[in-house]
């Protein structure tokens, strides 16, 4: 079906016009009909400069050299062009916001038959089985800027099915999803793959949902290197960017490696554990019910808690309502969040996370109730001022970065809090970028933008640490990377307040987690008990061993 | 449900009209008839809400019109009251001619403010961009992409202003707006790159190929168009003598120049998904429209008067209840034609991309 054979690709290098160090460097590989292929590897190593050689977008989008040959069902998209390649490769890109021409779903889905001339029968049929192919025929008559993340990148995926493409290749399409879009999207590809046998070619880095459907995965280490090559298993054994099942297989010994939780259960009963004592069970909870904070739950529970009552409280929330558009998004939150505590916050979509956390830097401003973080008022102090002692990271990383340089941007934020000019090395090396001071931010991979986020708002120091979804299109080495930083800070004495949907980050560094629900707290308690009493919010490794001991891989390896 | 291009000719007999007269009667009359379709349009409409706030900050604009009229044109005979003249500009008599001119122009622009309303409602946009020629198709979709990309830059703009605000930026003087506009416009362009790839994957573009000697000739022959409009200008406005050939060959230009335009649309192909079907209804609402329009222009040429109405002249306008009927007949769309769009109950609210 794809076959590439002695690729060697380099972009126009744009200073001296020659071109620069190759991607792609004598790559060979062959893709079979109706194979489900996983593209995996850190940022910046040619992921997407592969995939975009598929429909001919390299070269014919970006320009640069390109030796080889590329062979896509008897086609050759070198010649062909993307717009020639269109009947048989569908391209769906990453932000579900950037690739609508229209703005109702049903005229989205025609425009590629619109272009290619179809006649209107034809398009009718089509239309009429897109929509039900990818579940959306609720939505035919919806704005686009009426859907939700997942919804938005289903449509994008019928707008290219119309073609009836051979191939459908998409480059990072969950990275800009929240997890329960991405779940959405990667269980419609994998039923498109198994009902119409339809090849697929996916770049990830939520390898947990569909590495075990995968026949094929090409892992590449980086720019110009050769891929690794081969069967989900063998190809996860060589690498280190694996998911924690995975991870934890490796570091066991298991073989063949398990890839979901019900392949690693036959190994677990071989596992001699210690059983638990009867203080640990006693810490598990029934799902749902509300955790009243376990004081004898022993030292592994709840860490901080004797330290809570000399220290002053960083956020202090009480009777907290807020309504926005005319829809009640908060309706009595009492929280306290003592100095020095990692709390992670969780819940479905719209549960109302985001809007907490604006509360708590005074982006948004009580309607009832009060706010008070680090002492100030927050309905009465202005969001400049609770700046200097708050750090508020927000979702999207590209809001924040604007100027030409790394340096640049903490500079800039230096200035407008009034601070001195400082040295900037040693908060780039705990952020992992002390090469890239220089570097235009823009340019950077998605791990490393939310860096540089990080860092501009870090850079005052400041004593309350807000973050809203910091691990959105993260490998598992960078999410490792933020944890550990993360931890750091908390060492420091920070206090750090982080809103996310990624259970295994909150498993690596929270130690109380919050559960909202529709607007108010529905669990609050020591990590460890809301992981093993939820059937949704738990670390893959406590879903295997559903113990409140093991919640990551380093529990397990060590705890035995 | 009429026909999208029934539509059109009735916006276009609509604001004609309105520019046609400035009689307030009519105006009124044309005003309401507009309104009425206005609100069979914006039930169960997704958009409605958005057109509903939009045109509140218009009309109150339209409405400012008659004070501001009547405190600057202190001309007329009816003096209602006397401001002190040492008040600057608003010093002075206020008479009722000002009023009612202000009144009258008031209710033009407001006919008009609600006719766009309508228009926009009624029609969608890739439904207007599928009755589009060939060869403008492309400039209509850019104009189509633009549209659709603001509400999306609405939010990235509140993003970016949420975040720099956290960094403790204070926006005091335009100098301080540079990073909202910088990671706007970076984040705008970031958007049109993605936006193009997607496009041309998805075969935007695609042209049949022609061969060289008929590639020269349409190049060619649109210059010579080109040059004739400009050359028949040239003629018409300084060789008064000359204006036969003059206006013959700014005519021949023209046609030679959509004839190329034509040619060129044809390499396109494309075809057009959901052609909508013509009905009795459209006969109907076309041949009012088409009516009224050729009605008042008729009746402006023979007799201007009629429509005209300048209040410093004559303070009451003259009022003829067979021109005042004629518009009505622009509420006969209104009658036949059912909302274009299907109840929406759950599409209503847009949902939160990023949860708020």
């Amino acid at each position: 079906m794809i076959e590439f054979e002695g690729l060697t690709y380099s972009y126009p290098d744009e200073d001296t016009g020659q071109a620069a160090a190759p991607v792609l460097d004598d790559l060979s590989l062959r893709i079979e009909e109706g194979s489900f292929v996983l593209v995996v590897g850190p940022s910046g190593a040619g992921k997407s400069t592969l995939l975009r050689c598929i429909n001919g977008l390299v070269p014919h989008f970006y320009g640069g050299t390109i030796v080889g040959h590329v062979r896509v069902a008897g086609r050759d998209p070198v010649v062909l062009a993307p717009r020639g390649m269109s009947e048989t490769v569908g391209f769906v890109f990453q932000d579900p916001e950037a690739q609508a021409v229209f703005d109702v779903v049903e005229d989205e889905l025609t425009f590629a038959m619109e272009n290619l001339g179809l006649p209107l029968e034809t398009m009718q049929v089509r239309v009429e089985e897109a929509l039900d192919q990818l579940h959306i025929a609720h939505l035919r008559r919806r704005r686009l800027s009426s859907l939700s993340g997942g919804e938005r990148q289903r449509v994008a995926i019928a707008s290219v099915l119309t073609l009836r493409p051979e191939v459908l290749v998409l480059d990072e399409p969950t990275s800009q999803l929240d997890p329960q879009a991405a779940e959405e999207v990667l269980d419609t590809l994998v039923k498109l793959n198994h009902d119409l046998g339809l090849t697929i070619v996916l770049s990830e880095h939520r390898l947990e949902r569909v590495v075990q459907y995968a026949d094929q995965v090409i892992y590449m280490p980086g720019p110009g290197q050769t891929p690794l090559i081969g069967p989900p298993r063998q190809v996860l054994a060589q690498v280190s960017l694996v998911p924690p099942l995975v991870e934890l297989g490796k570091r066991l010994g298991w073989s063949p490696l398990p890839l979901t939780i019900k392949e690693a259960r036959r190994y677990t009963r071989s596992l001699d554990l210690r059983p638990p004592e009867p203080g640990d069970l006693s810490a598990t909870l029934e799902g749902g019910e509300r955790v009243v904070r376990q004081e004898e739950a022993g030292p592994a529970v709840g860490v901080a808690e004797t330290l809570h009552e000399v220290t002053a409280p960083a956020i202090e929330i009480e009777g907290l309502r807020f309504a926005y558009n005319g829809h009640l998004v908060l309706r009595g939150i009492d929280l306290r969040v003592n100095a020095g505590e990692f709390v992670a916050v969780m819940g479905r979509n719209g549960a109302g996370k985001t809007t907490l956390l604006k509360q708590c830097i005074g982006l948004l401003k009580p309607n009832g109730g009060r706010v008070h973080v680090l002492g100030h008022d927050t309905g009465r102090t202005s969001v400049e001022t609770l700046a200097q002692q708050v750090g508020y990271v927000p979702q999207n990383p590209n809001a924040l970065l604007f100027a030409d340089s790394v340096a640049e941007e903490l500079a800039f934020t230096r200035r407008a809090q009034g601070l001195p000019a400082g040295d900037d090395a040693t908060l780039l090396r705990t952020v992992g970028l002390e090469g890239m001071r220089d570097r235009y931010p823009r340019d950077l991979s998605a791990g490393e933008r939310q860096r540089v986020a990080l860092a501009a708002v870090l850079v005052s120091d400041p004593a309350l640490i807000l973050l809203d979804e910091p691990t959105r299109g993260l490998d598992y080495a960078q999410k490792a990377a933020l944890a550990g930083f993360l931890q750091a800070q908390k060492r420091r004495g920070k206090t750090v307040v982080m809103v996310t949907h990624d259970v295994e980050l909150v498993a690596q560094c929270a130690e109380r987690v919050i559960l909202l629900g529709d607007g108010e707290i529905a669990v609050d308690g020591p990590v460890r008990t809301v992981m093993t009493g939820s059937q949704v919010f738990a670390s893959q490794v406590n879903k295997l061993f559903r113990d409140p001991r093991y919640l990551t891989v380093d529990d397990v390896v060590e705890g035995r | 449900m009429l026909h999208s291009i029934s539509w059109v000719v009735w916006t276009a007999a609509v604001a004609v009209s309105a520019t046609l007269t400035q009689n307030p009667f009519y105006l009124m009359i044309l005003l309401g008839v507009t309104a009425i379709q206005y609100a069979a349009a914006s039930r169960h409409h997704p958009r409605a809400r958005g057109w509903a706030s939009l045109l509140r900050v218009a009309l109150g604009l339209a409405l400012l019109v008659i004070p501001f009229n009547a405190l600057n044109a202190h001309a007329g005979d009816h003096v209602l009251f006397r401001l002190p003249e040492s008040w600057p500009l608003i010093g002075g008599k206020i008479t009722l001619e000002a009023v009612l001119w202000g009144t009258s122009t008031a209710l033009g622009l407001l006919a008009l403010i609600v006719l766009f309303a309508t228009f926009n409602l009624l029609i969608d946009q890739a439904q207007i961009l599928r009755l589009t020629p060939a060869f403008i198709y492309e400039a209509g979709l850019v104009v189509s992409i633009a549209l659709t990309f603001v509400p999306q830059m609405m939010i990235s703009a509140q993003e970016i202003r949420e975040a720099q605000r956290i960094r403790g930026h204070r926006t005091k003087g335009l100098r301080d707006m540079l990073p909202l506009v910088m990671a706007l416009l970076t984040t705008g362009l970031e958007h049109s790159l993605q936006l193009a790839e997607s496009m041309e994957a998805r075969g935007f573009g695609n042209v049949r190929p022609v061969s060289a000697a008929h590639d020269t000739l349409l190049k060619s022959l649109s210059v010579l168009s080109l040059t004739g409009i400009l050359g028949s200008t040239f003629t018409l406005t300084y060789f008064s003598r000359l204006a036969w050939l003059g206006w013959s060959g700014l005519g021949a230009s023209i046609l030679l120049l959509i004839g190329v335009f034509w040619a060129q649309g044809r390499r396109v192909r494309r075809t057009r998904y959901r052609r909508e079907r013509w009905s009795w209804r459209d006969g109907v609402a076309i041949g009012a429209s088409i009516l009224v329009l050729v009605t008042l222009i008729a009746v402006r040429i023979a007799h201007p008067p009629a429509l005209r109405y300048y209040a410093y002249t004559v303070l009451l306008p003259p009022f003829d209840p067979a021109l005042g009927a004629l518009p009505l007949l622009l509420a006969v769309p209104t009658l036949i034609g059912t909302p274009p769009a299907a109840p929406q109950s759950s599409s209503t609210q847009p949902s939160e991309k990023s949860e708020s």
